[in-house]
């Protein structure tokens, strides 16, 4: 674990994480505002407070806890662009000793980050629902998060930044799907969401697996390789 | 002469480019400057070297005892500084320091602030320290030349160290790189590339001359200096001269061109005159030559 994060610290130095918060910093803070002026018509308009908390976290909750992880997945993100020769700092990293074993560290240190950030979105997910129970998308922050660790496994070797990026569209695709097909299928009570939510965990978990053992497998070759 | 690195049969093979098949010798001691055109394969040479880029073939030796880059300790005792974004773009002086601090054994991190900040830019100790990308193209090679300097390491890499930096600059480079080598006591060497020696020429002991891939000459710049001339003469007197020059420029009135030392008797006895040439001019001089004969 320590060799892990030292491969983690050499490849991001403080920069990357600085980013990463910055970011989820940034994006909280535009919830809070929503949140603020939320409350502010809810007195305006007179709502009742209940279904107005109750609209609020459900629709809340699902962008949030996709945001977590998301971040989780551009910082694995960031570890692969090095091995790019058109990202700054690609003959940095390739100059150093054992570069190839501390690419594969930290890309393994990246994915533990992103598994992470999947526990703390399925995490407050969670804590919401406790005041919000009959909100159904507990799942959707892990399915995420493995998806789109999965995927960024698979794509991160991929020399083309343009099939990298379509690579990674159908995780947005898959959150726009599910959410989507929830709301339906609660309606017409066809099939139950929390279902529908453990099939894509469980579809989103063999994508992990297979990137991850396919990232393992391809990473030190693919660090090494002639670009 | 011992070198410090040696390479046999050196090459490397891409679709539209090929470099080699190179014979080296990297004399230790000394700042031995890689001179050629863009696209000459100096920076290909470079990265292999330092293990950024896999050679083809060939064999490369290292202090006269390793075989491998791959060897910790000469990576170690080998700093290497690219030509530009070295380090990524979002990094301070405190990421680099963070980074390199865990990377290399032989890094000082206060060596690396004293010299951040004798060179003007950005150091750790800097309130708000400004990103790369938010410096200019020199600054940021001033940062890059910081950090390798902050190592301890027996051969210094520098690709391109001199093209983003004012003449200033570039001046107290020269002098930082002979301080450099005077410290090391003749155990410490430089290789640095450029394609415009000019302003560099103080700093080179030894030069070799790249061309489309391979070397086209080599060797301490006092020798080469004596083995070719630069011949001078007036315009009528250059059909006469013409088959000792190697490669020339001429206006309606004069020429002057690059001929072999040995032919300056000749020379003279046309009326030529000649005298010893600049770094630069040599420089020209073989590229030019190299060009027409390719």
């Amino acid at each position: 674990m320590k060799e892990i994060l030292k491969s983690v610290r050499i490849f991001t130095a403080q920069q990357t994480i600085t980013s990463m918060l910055t970011v989820l910093v940034g994006f909280l803070s535009a919830y809070v505002f929503i949140a603020l002026l939320g409350v502010v018509v809810m007195f305006t308009e007179k709502a009742d407070p209940d279904s107005f908390f109750s609209g609020f976290i459900s629709g809340f909750v699902p962008s949030f806890t996709v945001l977590i992880p998301a971040a989780g997945v551009f910082f694995l993100s960031a570890i692969y662009n090095y091995n790019q020769p058109i990202t700054p700092g690609y003959k940095y990293f390739h100059s150093l000793h054992d570069s190839e074993e501390h690419f594969k560290r930290a890309i393994i240190g990246a994915n533990i980050i992103a598994l992470l950030t999947g526990v703390v979105g399925t995490g407050i997910n969670a804590v919401l629902q406790i005041f919000v129970p009959e909100m159904l998308n507990i799942l959707l922050s892990p399915a995420v998060c493995l998806l789109g660790t999965g995927l960024m496994n698979f794509s991160g070797h991929i020399k083309n930044s343009l099939v990298r990026f379509i690579m990674i569209m159908p995780i947005f695709m898959g959150v726009g799907f599910l959410t989507g097909y929830m709301s339906s299928a609660e309606e017409d009570g066809e099939i139950l969401p929390d279902t529908v939510l453990i099939i894509a965990v469980i579809v989103s978990a063999l994508v992990y697996i297979a990137g991850l053992v396919f990232t393992l497998i391809r990473c030190k070759a693919s660090w090494r390789s002639d670009k | 002469m011992e070198s410090i690195l040696t390479a046999k049969g050196l090459t490397k093979k891409y679709s539209k480019f090929t470099l080699g098949e190179l014979e080296l010798e990297i004399p230790k001691g000394f700042a031995t400057a890689l001179i050629g055109a863009n696209g000459a394969g100096k920076t290909t040479l470079i990265d292999i070297l330092c293990g950024v880029t896999l050679k083809t073939s060939g064999e490369v030796t290292y202090f006269g005892e390793s075989k491998s880059i791959e060897d910790e300790n000469v990576r170690e005792r080998i700093g290497y500084c690219a030509s530009s974004s070295f380090f990524p773009q979002g990094w301070t002086a405190k990421d680099i320091a963070i980074s390199m601090e865990m990377a290399y054994r032989s890094f000082d991190r206060n060596k690396f602030r004293e010299l951040c900040e004798k060179l003007e830019v950005d150091s750790e100790a800097t309130k708000k320290p400004k990103p790369m990308y938010k410096q200019s193209d020199g600054n940021r090679m001033r940062t890059s030349l910081a950090a390798v300097f902050a190592r301890t390491t027996d051969l210094l890499v520098l690709d391109e160290p001199g093209s983003s930096l004012d003449p200033l600059m570039r001046d107290r480079l020269c002098d930082r790189m002979r301080e450099y080598l005077d410290d090391g006591d003749g155990e410490k060497s430089i290789l640095f590339s450029t394609h415009n020696i000019a302003d560099m020429e103080n700093a080179a002991d030894y030069a070799i001359f790249m061309d489309k891939g391979k070397i086209i000459e080599q060797g301490f710049v006092e020798d080469l200096k004596e083995k070719y001339i630069i011949a001078r003469g007036a315009a009528e007197d250059y059909d006469k001269a013409k088959d000792m020059l190697l490669s020339h420029s001429r206006n309606r009135t004069v020429f002057d061109g690059l001929a072999l030392s040995e032919n300056a008797e000749k020379l003279a006895a046309m009326g030529v005159d000649s005298e010893a040439p600049t770094l630069q001019q040599l420089s020209i001089g073989l590229l030019k030559y190299a060009e027409e004969i390719r």
